[in-house]
């Protein structure tokens, strides 16, 4: 079970179940971004993922009662918010093949496990890969897959060539490759 | 759900998304997967919070909301009979319709209840923290001649500099004046003092005197002053005002704070009963720092510290009949 800003989860889910908000707003602090990320890759859609959340919050605040101490809330969340986005899918007229073909996806890929979005080891592990990237380099590169733009594009805003952007890519490329690597256990599905 | 969306959900996209994920080698997915938590930070997690916040604690408040809407309403009606008669004998013809406009008010009023502190960021870009069991008040538009907000209760102010628009704090019959710094006001109706801390700049703290004339205290940084509701007189200080002000990043300091006093503070900050069954140990005096302790790690750490006194807490029960809990209890005894 998780730690949430030094309170084990099990005594938040017992303040929770009593009525105290304060514990309440720990776990949605907690649990808010992952889970908005995570819907938002099935709904394709940040704002409405952030709606879903947000309801489901609020649902789990007037139903605290009939939570079950017991649970792992990780997985319990997790599930809640898959299903609650794909019936928004439903609603929207999205074909069920389609719909299936995506839970599958969800219930299968890495891409979909709720550590990924949570404080987890696998996070952190990822992050520490990339906090080995020297600063300009991770710069360029976070501009060039994370924010979508071109090569071009880069060389224009950073006021350098196109051919340096290339290879510093390629750089990134290489030291990521090499941190990575270390972690293919973890990440053993990938 | 979703009427104002412009786009429907358009099904290629889905069958895009799939492929798209098939298709990823597995350097590719742990990119993706950074990608992925890259955005996790980029959520705007306090504003989600209040709008869950304010969704749940709707449903208990409708009484509430409709009693203040009368006080409000009450409120408004007296400047808006001034400014019946000013348009009627004082006002000059030719600047009457943007005015008019400009005085269309609405209040908002935000509540932090007991057991809980929020963080609101006013019109103006000022921070506000909100300590538990207080209310703000103000009205909008906020920036008109001045920026005023209401306050029953303690908050910590971050105050966005404007030479031009003075920042003020109404509590009861006071006002604390600043144009832009830091500091703390905890005035809640029940106490008997009115406190002010400074943190940054300078604030001017008005009040009316004896024989209604306003009189003023004008504090530096790291004053602290305390101010008397019925004897209408202040006292002012130059010292480390860190206690008065940690609150608002969930840190308690005590400092020879007494057993009395720190049981206010424990019903405030955690939202329980605090009872002290003995007089002798209302006596005792703490000194510590609590770091954004859960209330079991800080009784437990009270108990350590003074091996004369023992704690014992009783979680809160459902009232019959109602949706509503008891509060927790926490009785201090002596051993």
């Amino acid at each position: 079970m998780s730690v949430i800003n030094g309170i084990k989860e099990e005594t938040l889910i017992q303040r929770l179940i009593n009525g105290d908000q304060t514990a309440f707003e720990l776990l949605f602090r907690f649990y808010y971004p992952g889970l908005v990320t995570f819907a938002s890759q099935i709904v394709i859609d940040s704002t409405e993922a952030e709606e879903i959340v947000q309801d489901f919050f609020v649902k789990l605040w007037f139903g605290r009662r009939k939570i079950k101490n017991t649970e792992s809330l990780k997985s319990y969340f997790f599930t809640s918010v898959k299903n609650r986005a794909l019936n928004v899918l439903k609603k929207e007229k999205i074909s069920e093949k389609v719909r299936e073909e995506l839970r599958d996806m969800v219930e299968s890929d890495r891409l979909y496990q709720p550590d990924l979005f949570v404080e987890s080891e696998l996070q952190s592990r990822i992050k520490l890969a990339f906090e080995k990237l020297p600063p300009r380099i991770n710069e360029i590169f976070t501009l060039s897959r994370f924010k979508g733009f071109s090569n071009d594009e880069i060389a224009g805003e950073l006021n350098i060539s196109k051919r340096t952007v290339e290879t510093q890519i390629s750089n990134a490329l290489k030291i990521l490759r090499e941190e990575l690597k270390d972690y293919m256990f973890m990440l053993l599905l990938f | 759900m979703n009427k104002n969306r412009q786009h429907k959900k358009f099904e290629p996209n889905f069958k895009n998304l799939i492929e798209y994920r098939k298709g990823l080698t597995s350097f590719d997915k742990k990119l993706e997967a950074a990608k992925l938590i890259d955005q996790t930070a980029t959520v705007d997690v306090d504003k989600a919070y209040r709008t869950v916040s304010s969704k749940i604690n709707k449903g208990n408040k409708t009484t509430g909301i409709f009693t203040s809407l009368t006080r409000i309403a009450a409120v408004l009606t007296l400047p808006l009979l001034a400014f019946t008669i000013w348009t009627l004998f004082f006002q000059e013809t030719n600047k009457a319709p943007v005015e008019m406009a400009q005085n269309e008010i609405t209040w908002q009023k935000i509540q932090s209840p007991m057991g809980m502190r929020s963080q609101v960021v006013l019109p103006d870009g000022s921070n506000l923290w909100l300590n538990a069991g207080s209310e703000v008040k103000y009205s909008i538009p906020f920036t008109r001649e001045n920026r005023e907000v209401e306050l029953a209760g303690e908050a910590f102010f971050d105050v966005a500099k404007n030479e031009q628009l003075p920042f003020v704090v109404v509590a009861g019959d006071t006002e604390v004046e600043v144009l832009g710094t830091q500091f703390n006001v905890n005035a809640y109706p029940q106490t008997e003092q009115i406190q002010v801390a400074l943190k940054e700049g300078k604030v001017k703290f008005r009040f009316a005197g004896d024989e209604g004339k306003m009189k003023f205290c004008e504090l530096n940084p790291n004053d602290f002053m305390e101010f008397s509701k019925t004897d209408k007189t202040f006292a002012r200080k130059n010292t480390n005002i860190e206690k008065y002000i940690a609150w608002h990043q969930n840190v308690m300091i005590l400092d020879d704070t007494p057993m009395t006093e720190l049981a206010g503070m424990l019903e405030r900050w955690y939202g329980v009963e605090v009872v002290i069954a003995d007089e002798e140990i209302k006596r005792y005096k703490f000194t510590t720092t609590f770091d954004n302790e859960p209330l079991h790690r800080v009784l437990e750490l009270l108990e350590i510290s003074s091996p004369e006194i023992k704690i014992n807490y009783t979680v809160g029960k459902p009232i019959e009949g109602t949706k509503k809990f008891s509060p927790s209890v926490v009785t201090i005894t002596k051993k």
